[in-house]
């Protein structure tokens, strides 16, 4: 027993992988003119903001071990309420912006509660808050987009760059929060507890942790950050629209293939926000390449859809390689993860 | 174990098998047609003249038709544990706009080509979910990705219209039928679309119930590993499973194609959160191996249902989505309470 | 060399049952357990004893009867009660979460903390020192869970247990993975423990274990407490007979064997890293024990034969003519099927009905082309049914609403319908009381005597004596011995399972 793990380069080359990508997207990116410009990395660097904060929350509530699907639409919810509050309803920036984050919140409470003490499936639960969410964000504003009409000045200043830096307050807002969830994530209990309840939460709870509490500040964490990114998204862009980017590329497809990519789990008990920041970058540095290159969307989409795909399948042949190796023990505790569980009483 | 003492011992008691009530079990039993009949009370309760009008009923009917067709082939998904196949909206949206390319054709090919096409892209799903044991939502989520981008990218992100590839063709016109076209019952005419729909529940119970297939499928659905050292093709199950599933998305993709009259790469968004609620509603559950497609007609029903009235009441269409949502919660919520209290006693 | 049991009394369980639907799983039991004493707890699958146990763990908060720590009255109704209370539990199946380091699953609840953060220092201080204690100070405490073996794993959860300061430890089966050199250092683990004066309970199948590590003995069976005793003052025999209520002799009648031609028979099979050039023969009406303790390769053994698994050397032969499955299904056409270890994981569908799971296997051959429904295979699943005494006969009623008896009865119902030429069993009595157990054996009789070739992977002693014709031993993937029918005594099985005895030639 040597106690050492043996030096592994395949382990290694994946748990850091989504570094690895972005540098091949830079390296693409160097085929594209005016690509490693000040003007340019500020766009790519800006177009992230919106999906870090969802991939976030949906990495987050997946270490947890569960499917947030109604990120996207807290994103909306948080937009809408933001900009309606201020511009219909003349409620000063500040308490526009709280009261959208408090009802993300809530809403992210009871995807906690359904699927704790209701002990349903997360991916019904999201499913559901999904429809209920859109309805409230069409009742709000009537399926109309609303515009910031005349009070040009938050968003001017989440937008403008600061010195020769291809840096916005907008970007270092959503760096600054990403900062801390990792922070929480890696360092305080409460995150510890996220990564044990995902990666079982019977140990967790027979250890004394309060899963409970844990998963439902799980999702309503989820749900804040989600909305703070709508929220800079919309202010920085002077109008929030009822579906967001839904006929670009779907928000919620992008912060799970930023999450995949980026390496958590989808069983839980792994993974980062931080290599989900990454991810997104990398994505949006892709993106911003291929714009200059080719100049159609439908190419950016493809690529996105090809790389999602591509760690998908390496990951699931990865796993079935190393199911065939193992003895029959080792894969029957795998399906055994794979099997819809039966709710706990944890 | 004593099972003479199991009667003497109090700490039994408990566990004693209790008769459960007829009424409970009656319940139990219609599952999700208890909440059509109270909505079929509800109403008539609401607009006594114009709910079970024959307009009206056409009209419902019509409504859920399409989601109605997705959603049995969501049923096969759900039955076999696998979550969902969320790349059914790209699925629709191919299918549809493949048959209107090929639509010089002739419209018995190109609706062939069509479906077979959008079955086959089914197939890759089952390969990857159910040899290599990919996590369904995550793939499907992916795959549905890549198809958005293959489709964008073919036809360059426009829409196509049969009667530009085509123009004056038969074709065409009987493509474009396909969906307006109904069969007419005495007084009543009972739209095409309503009757493949009802064809496709049927044809989906049988295939459930009544096959080889279908009750392997019910092994595999409540122990994917006991199935298959049980001797049953888990592989193959599950590739036909989505291949059912892709070929029923492709048929509702070609219907419509037709009422919106052109193909786009958005056709069929939203398709498969609505088909999935409808199936959960019908009573089946994501642990797989439960519940039948007459459930899936019911969940469909409901949701008909309920729209209807809303809109009879004067509902606008936003406040439905919340009430949709909140309904699905609940209904849901219940099912699962009435299942753990009745199932373990 | 057992201590004598000093010091006061730390446990003290009085009139305790507990129930599940359709079982009285333990029966008005008392149970004591003093400071510095290990306190064995005997009995066969189903006897109780775990059931015992989880309940001191905090499992059921719906247990009749008292409990005593330390002399104070206790209700041990959550894990969280049990552990404040002092009792900790090392289980059967590891609790450790695999993505999670191992400081991390040891510190899980407690993490030290400076202020709002998590003090990391501290934790790898923490964590090694409990390492320590079990003799792993040089593993990395950084490593995941899922980067150790099995064995390391299992002193993790000791070293987790022990970081609670528990004043009672249980350790339920500890040694099932490990080579005897562990179980050595093991012992020498529980000695420490003793010395410090805490009260530890040791649940084993493996008596010779029970005699060597233990001062006192309770045995159970039925959930009830048949006895206990100072260990050095009974002997093996008292013990078994015990534990099965009977004499061995008389637990079995008379076996009368009708022995054929060769059947079956496996040649030089290997896979790396599980199972090496395994060889035996079966006859028709023969039924071969393969014996060894868990991690032997028994399991994979037996997969690899049905086509489960693959194997990389050696061939099969299955009346003279060489096979070889590709999947399941290929074995049960041509009539080889296999009963699995573990009838909850890959065995029953739970959730379906009796006459489904019986039904599982056999669909194919009741299948008219494509078509087939459910009410199809009703008159076999009657039969089976009255045949396997599965109460209640209810065909129709969930799988998970029979006891455990019944429902390795529905699984061996399963494996008859298909009506096969060899027929391995993987410990096809685990968890089943003593009534179902002997029906079980008595299907197993019949099915011998009808022709059928029978493979009996079992660790369960008395069953090996009182079913097979022959056993084979199987030690770390090699068959290191045969026994032939007359030398079949428990001792002698014991022995060999751990090298050692007359009919082990390695």
């Amino acid at each position: 027993m040597d106690g050492k793990r043996k030096l592994n380069i395949p382990r290694l080359v994946n748990e850091y992988r989504v570094y690895l990508i972005l540098v091949l997207m830079l390296l693409i990116g160097t085929q594209a003119r005016r690509y490693f410009t000040v003007l340019n990395i500020k766009s790519i660097l800006d177009s992230t903001v919106l999906f870090t904060m969802i991939g976030s929350g949906f990495t987050l509530c997946m270490i947890c071990g569960h499917m947030d699907l109604s990120v996207g639409l807290m994103a909306n919810l948080g937009a809408i309420f933001a900009v309606g509050l201020h511009t219909l309803q003349g409620l000063p920036w500040a308490a526009s912006i709280a009261v959208a984050l408090l009802a993300a919140a809530a809403a992210g409470v009871v995807n906690g509660i359904l699927v704790t003490k209701g002990k349903i499936h997360s991916f019904i639960v999201t499913l559901g808050m999904q429809f209920v969410l859109r309805g409230i964000v069409y009742i709000y504003c009537g399926a109309g987009e609303i515009g910031v009409s005349g009070d040009y000045a938050l968003g001017d200043w989440l937008n403008h760059q600061l010195g020769g830096f291809p840096l916005t307050p907008k970007f270092l807002i959503t760096l600054s929060v990403g900062a801390v969830l990792a922070l929480i994530l890696w360092k305080t209990r409460f995150g510890r507890n996220v990564y044990v309840t995902g990666g079982n939460r019977d140990t967790a709870w027979l250890g004394g942790v309060n899963t409970t509490a844990t998963t439902i500040g799980a999702f309503a964490i989820s749900g804040v950050v989600s909305a703070l990114g709508g929220i800079l998204f919309a202010i920085a862009q002077s109008s929030a629209a009822p579906n967001l980017g839904e006929k670009g590329i779907s928000p919620l497809m992008v912060a799970l293939a930023a999450t995949v990519i980026g390496g958590t789990s989808t069983y839980g008990g792994k993974g980062s926000v931080w290599k989900t920041f990454v991810a997104v970058i990398a994505l949006m540095a892709m993106n911003s390449a291929l714009n200059i290159i080719y100049r159609k969307i439908e190419i950016q989409i493809l690529a996105n859809g090809l790389i999602l795909a591509a760690v998908v399948l390496y990951e699931t042949i990865v796993a079935y390689f190393a199911g065939k190796k193992a003895g029959a023990r080792a894969q029957l505790l795998l399906e055994r993860k794979r099997q819809i569980a039966e709710p706990s009483p944890r | 174990m004593s099972e003479t003492n199991f009667d003497s011992n109090p700490a039994c008691t408990v566990h004693r098998v209790r008769e459960t009530s007829k009424f409970a079990q009656w319940i139990n039993r219609l599952g999700v047609y208890v909440v059509v009949a109270a909505l079929l009370i509800i109403g008539m309760a609401v607009a006594p003249t114009k709910f079970l009008s024959l307009e009206n009923i056409r009209n419902t009917l019509q409504s859920v038709s399409l989601m109605g067709m997705v959603a049995v082939g969501m049923s096969f998904v759900v039955y076999s544990a696998n979550f969902a196949d969320l790349s059914a909206p790209m699925i629709i949206a191919f299918s549809g706009m493949i048959t209107i390319s090929s639509i010089r054709m002739g419209f018995v090919p190109a609706f062939v080509i069509g479906v077979l096409s959008g079955t086959l892209l089914g197939a890759i799903s089952g390969f990857v979910i159910g040899k290599l044991r990919a996590h369904p939502v995550i793939w499907t989520m992916a795959y549905n990705f890549v198809l958005s981008g293959i489709v964008r990218w073919i036809y360059m992100g426009s829409q196509i219209y049969p009667d530009v590839i085509a123009p004056d063709s038969a074709a065409v016109d009987t493509f474009y039928n396909l969906s307006r076209a109904s069969i007419p019952i005495g007084d009543f005419s009972l739209s095409w679309m309503t009757v493949v729909m009802l064809a496709m529940i049927v044809l989906g119970q049988l295939i459930l119930k009544r096959t080889k297939f279908g009750n392997q499928l019910k092994v595999v659905g409540s122990n994917y590993e006991a199935a298959r050292l049980s001797g049953i093709n888990v592989t193959g199950v599950i590739i036909t499973v989505f291949m059912i599933a892709a070929f029923c998305f492709a048929v509702t993709g070609v219907f419509f194609a037709s009422i919106s009259k052109m193909g786009a790469y958005y056709n069929g968004e939203g398709y498969d959160f609505r088909a999935v609620t409808a199936v959960l509603l019908g009573g089946m559950t994501l642990m797989g191996g439960k519940g039948d497609m007459i459930g899936t007609f019911g969940g469909a029903l409901v949701m008909g249902m309920l729209t209807n009235i809303m809109n009879l009441i004067g509902v606008s269409t936003f406040e439905q989505y919340m009430v949709l949502g909140v309904a699905f919660l609940i209904i849901v919520w219940i099912t699962t309470i009435s299942d753990r209290k009745l199932g373990k006693s | 060399m057992s201590e004598q049991g000093a010091g006061r009394e730390m446990l003290k369980m009085h009139n305790v049952s507990k129930c599940f639907p359709g079982t009285l799983a333990v029966d008005c039991v008392d149970f004591d357990v003093r400071a510095g004493e290990v306190h064995a707890l005997v009995g066969e699958n189903g006897a109780g004893k775990s059931t015992l146990m989880k309940l001191l763990a905090g499992s059921f908060n719906d247990y009749t009867g008292t409990v005593r720590i330390d002399g104070q009255e206790v209700k041990l109704h959550t894990p969280a009660q049990s552990k404040a209370h002092g009792v900790g539990m090392i289980y059967q199946e590891l609790s450790l979460a695999r993505p999670i380091t191992i400081a991390e699953n040891l510190l899980v609840g407690k993490l030290p903390v400076r202020g709002l953060f998590i003090n990391d220092r501290e934790v790898k201080r923490q964590a090694r020192e409990l390492l320590s204690r079990v003799g792993l100070d040089k593993l990395d405490p950084s490593l995941p869970v899922s980067a150790i073996s099995q064995c390391e794993a299992q002193l993790v959860e000791i070293a987790k247990s022990l970081g609670d300061n528990p004043k009672i430890l249980v350790m339920d089966e500890p040694t099932s993975a490990l080579s005897s050199e562990e179980v050595h250092r093991l012992f020498a683990i529980i000695r420490q423990l003793k010395a410090q004066g805490i009260a530890v309970i040791y649940i084993s199948h493996h008596l010779q274990e029970v005699f060597e590590i233990s001062d006192r003995v309770t045995i159970m069976r039925d959930g009830r407490r048949q006895g206990t005793y100072q260990t050095d003052r009974i002997t093996k025999a008292e013990m078994t007979h015990l534990m099965v209520g009977r004499s061995v002799d008389e637990f079995y009648a008379q076996r009368i064997s009708a022995i054929g031609d060769e059947l079956f028979r496996v040649e030089g099979l290997s896979r790396w890293g599980f199972f090496h050039d395994v060889s035996f023969s079966v006859s028709a009406g023969e039924t071969l024990a393969v014996c060894g303790l868990a991690g032997s390769g028994r399991t994979e053994l037996a997969r690899a034969i049905v086509g489960v698994d693959r194997y990389d050397e050696g061939r099969i032969l299955l009346q003279g003519e060489e096979v070889r499955f590709a999947n399941m299904f290929q074995a049960i056409q041509s009539g080889v099927v296999y009963l699995t270890e573990s009838r909850s994981v890959d065995g029953l569908a739970i959730r379906l009905t009796a006459a489904e799971n019986i039904m599982s296997a056999h669909i194919p051959d009741h299948a008219k082309g494509i078509f087939y429904k459910a009410a199809d295979g009703n008159r076999d699943v009657q039969e089976l049914i009255e045949a396997l005494n599965i109460y209640p006969a209810a065909a129709q009623r969930q799988a998970l609403n029979f006891s455990g008896g019944n429902q390795q009865k529905i699984l061996m119902a399963k494996w008859l319908a298909t009506n096969p030429k060899v027929l391995i069993l993987d410990e096809p009595t685990r968890g089943v009381d003593i009534g179902a157990k002997e029906i079980i054996h008595k299907a197993i009789d019949r099915l011998a005597k009808q022709g059928t070739a029978i493979i009996l992977i079992t660790s369960d002693l008395p069953e090996i004596v009182g079913l097979s014709d022959r056993a084979v031993i199987l030690r770390n993937g090699h068959v290191i011995g045969e026994i032939p029918r007359n030398g079949i005594l428990e001792t002698e099985l014991l022995m060999a399972a751990n090298g050692e005895g007359e009919y082990v030639h390695v």
